[in-house]
């Protein structure tokens, strides 16, 4: 043992003479240069984000269940908006079930849970948060098509739809499969002692590089893409809406207005944040009263961009009339089945309502290319 | 009409290859931003830590913990960062 120590000293001459006589320990470091502590956001996400992340939750389950539900039980998709406003309930439903797990590590401050947990969450959040932003260009997309290009768009719009099955296949799959990447980088390990959740590169590779591209295949998905294609597809549909006469032209123009400016007003905080964020990245002239901003505006924006699931199934499903009468029924179904458990011999008038909506339904038959707009 | 769904699939496809996507949950990680011009003396310091660039923290860093509770950031490509480390390592091995 004292043989090693001896080869050392000799190999790397650690005389602590180097250091000077070194009596002056107060030196008076700049703020800057110490360890930026970020304890007082953590505080205040600690509290903040456990609330915010729950009722998003409690929300986000009742709304996207109760469109999985109509389209379950009452109404079977007919369209490819249909299909896609299930996937999305679908995608929006696993997306809030990852919530509580962030709302414990928030409120912890640690990643609690296993490593596998980890990937699990990180995976699943992120394959689901995307999904959803891909659906909403999809969705656009389709509406597009209807509207716009009404008069070729039958054949077109009738082949996608007999394939609706591998194209929810094929973006289910390819999600899975090219979500793998956060599967491989996002693990559980230790910084300054507490266990995190976070992703991890190669040490070999050049880190900043991967975190760049990262943030902006992010950028891209989450915001860029689906903006690009709503901005695109609406600003279409609403000159065809302009010209066209018809007497629910204006609801139609204003449930467009009303879906891009609630997708700008959740989703382009929450990106300032990140392109921020992006734009630091590796910068050595940060400050720590920076990045305390950066952290509570995260926090912050982060929540208004989540609150965005429990808007889709209001702005996309529940705006629609049919839609409506579905939701009502489904209330009323159940209202019934509980007076029903209570006072046996009491019976609700299910023909009834059976009749209200089949009337309800072929009324809308012929209007099937405007209700793809779910009015 | 057939290549226009195939151009439909092409574009969904395109979209979908590109898809790798990794959303960053907020993370508020104590992190060192710059490095301490000062050369401190091994001395004054009770420890050191690692901040490593490729986990999540994006620089890399040598956090040294003073007698007076200061967590100190530090270069590693220095030359005194280095053999503070090493005393410090040294002094751990000691014990």
């Amino acid at each position: 043992m004292s043989g090693e120590a001896v080869n050392f000293s000799t190999v790397f001459n650690f005389d602590e003479d180097y250091f000077g006589s070194g009596n002056t320990s107060d030196y008076s470091f700049d703020d800057d240069t110490l360890l930026c502590s970020l304890q007082e956001v953590r505080t205040f996400s600690g509290l903040f984000v456990p609330v915010a992340y729950s009722l998003i939750c409690v929300f986000g389950l009742l709304g996207n269940i109760l469109v999985v539900v109509t389209f379950a039980f009452y109404k079977k998709a007919k369209s490819m908006t249909d299909v896609y406003l299930l996937n999305m309930a679908i995608a929006d439903i696993l997306f809030v079930l990852t919530l509580p797990f962030w709302a414990v590590s928030h409120a912890t401050g640690k990643w609690v849970f296993s490593n596998a947990m980890c990937k699990l969450m990180k995976g699943v959040y992120a394959v689901n948060f995307n999904c959803g932003m891909l659906l909403l260009a999809c969705i656009s997309m389709d509406r597009y098509v209807a509207i716009v290009q009404a008069t070729k768009s039958f054949r077109l719009r009738s082949r996608t739809l007999a394939h609706r099955g591998l194209i929810c296949v094929v973006v289910w799959a390819a999600s899975v499969l090219i979500s793998g990447w956060t599967f491989v980088f996002n693990q559980k390990y230790s910084v300054q002692g507490s266990d995190v959740c976070a992703p991890r590169y190669h040490e070999r590779s050049d880190p900043i590089k991967w975190k760049l591209l990262m943030s902006a295949l992010q950028l891209l998905f989450g915001f860029f893409i689906p903006l690009a294609f709503m901005i695109f597809c609406y600003m279409f549909i609403v000159k065809t809406l302009v010209q066209a006469q018809n007497s629910k032209r204006h609801k139609a123009i204003r449930v467009v207005v009303a879906v891009v400016l609630v997708f700008l007003a959740c989703q382009v905080p929450h990106n300032v944040a990140l392109l921020v964020t992006a734009a630091q990245l590796g910068r050595m002239n940060r400050s720590c009263h920076g990045q305390k901003v950066l952290g509570y505006s995260t926090s912050v924006t982060e929540v208004l961009a989540f609150l965005h699931c429990c808007l889709n199934p209001v702005l996309y499903a529940f705006i629609g009339q049919k839609f409506r009468s579905y939701f009502l029924k489904i209330v009323k179904d159940l209202w019934c089945v509980r007076r029903r458990q209570k006072a046996p011999g009491f019976s609700c008038s299910r023909l009834h309502s059976e009749t209200f909506v089949s009337r309800q339904n072929s009324e809308t038959v012929d209007n099937e290319n405007a209700s793809s707009f779910t009015m | 009409m057939g290549s226009s769904k195939n151009l439909l699939l092409a574009a969904l496809m395109a979209v979908l290859v590109f898809y790798l996507c990794s959303t960053s949950e907020a993370s508020n990680f104590d992190c060192c931003l710059r490095y301490t011009e000062h050369i401190l003396h091994p001395k004054f310091i009770v420890g050191f830590t690692q901040q490593l660039a490729n986990e999540a923290c994006d620089i890399n860093a040598v956090i040294f913990y003073t007698k007076k509770r200061l967590a100190v950031c530090a270069d590693p490509k220095k030359n005194w960062v280095r053999k503070a480390v090493q005393i410090l390592s040294h002094r751990v091995k000691k014990m």
